[in-house]
């Protein structure tokens, strides 16, 4: 695997527009094509929202991003980490919104997990000691990994 | 996010540019309720200029829907195009929601 520097924050929203410009220059760099950007932005804006409200409900923690090429998948693949120290907590674990409700029944929430389910070609959570480990992946096209 | 509110008859037209994401979104809820809060219930909304939208977007399209909804009337959309037509597709928003092909056929149906 190929890895970069990575990039530890505070947890909140305002760190959102700096992590979106991290990202976007790593996966750049790493080869990722454009027209996978404003997926990867949104996947990106779902789990940072999801740490500062789950991980860290109280406030006051950090988050560590980390992009890497990992060429171990078939295709190469971009995969974009994200570690925070707060309370366990498995996004994968979550149900999915019903799609088919009406909208007076439709509810407002789980759709940002959702979104990132289906946006990545690949996700994974683990807990490693006191960190949750979420893993997003997007398959390079052909040739364009370095 | 830039909101213009143009008003033809009876309905709003509400044309959105820009990036509809955590910090912005609420935006769009507020730019409704200002138009219910003048009597307008039918609002379309033009996202031809929109080139971002997460699920906080999604989450304050469907608040605003559900006020217009219970106030007797409704929320559509047209100019859905690239990753907002995505997320649309991908989160059942295009079966929940009318598309119209133009904002003029918006207006005039």
């Amino acid at each position: 695997m190929a890895g970069g520097i990575s990039l530890r924050i505070p947890a909140t929203l305002e760190s959102l527009a700096l992590v979106q410009d991290f990202v976007g220059t790593q996966s750049r760099a790493l080869g990722l094509g454009a027209e996978i950007s404003s997926r990867l932005e949104l996947v990106v804006e779902e789990l940072v929202v999801n740490i500062g409200s789950y991980a860290y409900p109280q406030g006051g923690g950090d988050m560590e991003v980390d992009c890497v090429l990992d060429r171990s998948r078939r295709p190469p693949s971009f995969c974009l980490i994200l570690r925070d120290w707060g309370e366990a907590f498995n996004p994968l674990s979550k149900e999915a919104p019903d799609l088919e409700a009406g909208l007076d029944e439709r509810q407002p929430g789980g759709l940002g997990i959702f979104l990132v389910r289906e946006l990545a070609d690949h996700c994974s959570y683990r807990r490693h000691g006191d960190a949750n480990e979420f893993r997003a992946c997007f398959a390079m096209s052909e040739g364009s990994a370095p | 996010m830039d909101i213009e509110t143009r008003i033809k008859g009876a309905k709003a037209l509400l044309t959105e540019t820009g990036r509809m994401d955590a910090l912005s979104a609420p935006g769009f809820e507020t730019a409704c309720q200002e138009v219910l809060k003048n009597g307008h219930v039918t609002v379309v909304a033009d996202l031809a200029g929109l080139e971002y939208i997460s699920s906080a977007g999604l989450r304050s399209i469907l608040g605003a829907a559900k006020k217009l909804k219970s106030a007797g009337g409704s929320l559509s959309f047209c100019g859905v195009c690239g990753m907002v037509d995505e997320v649309f597709r991908v989160s059942g928003f295009l079966k929940l929601f009318t598309v119209h092909a133009s904002s003029a056929q918006a207006l005039e149906e």
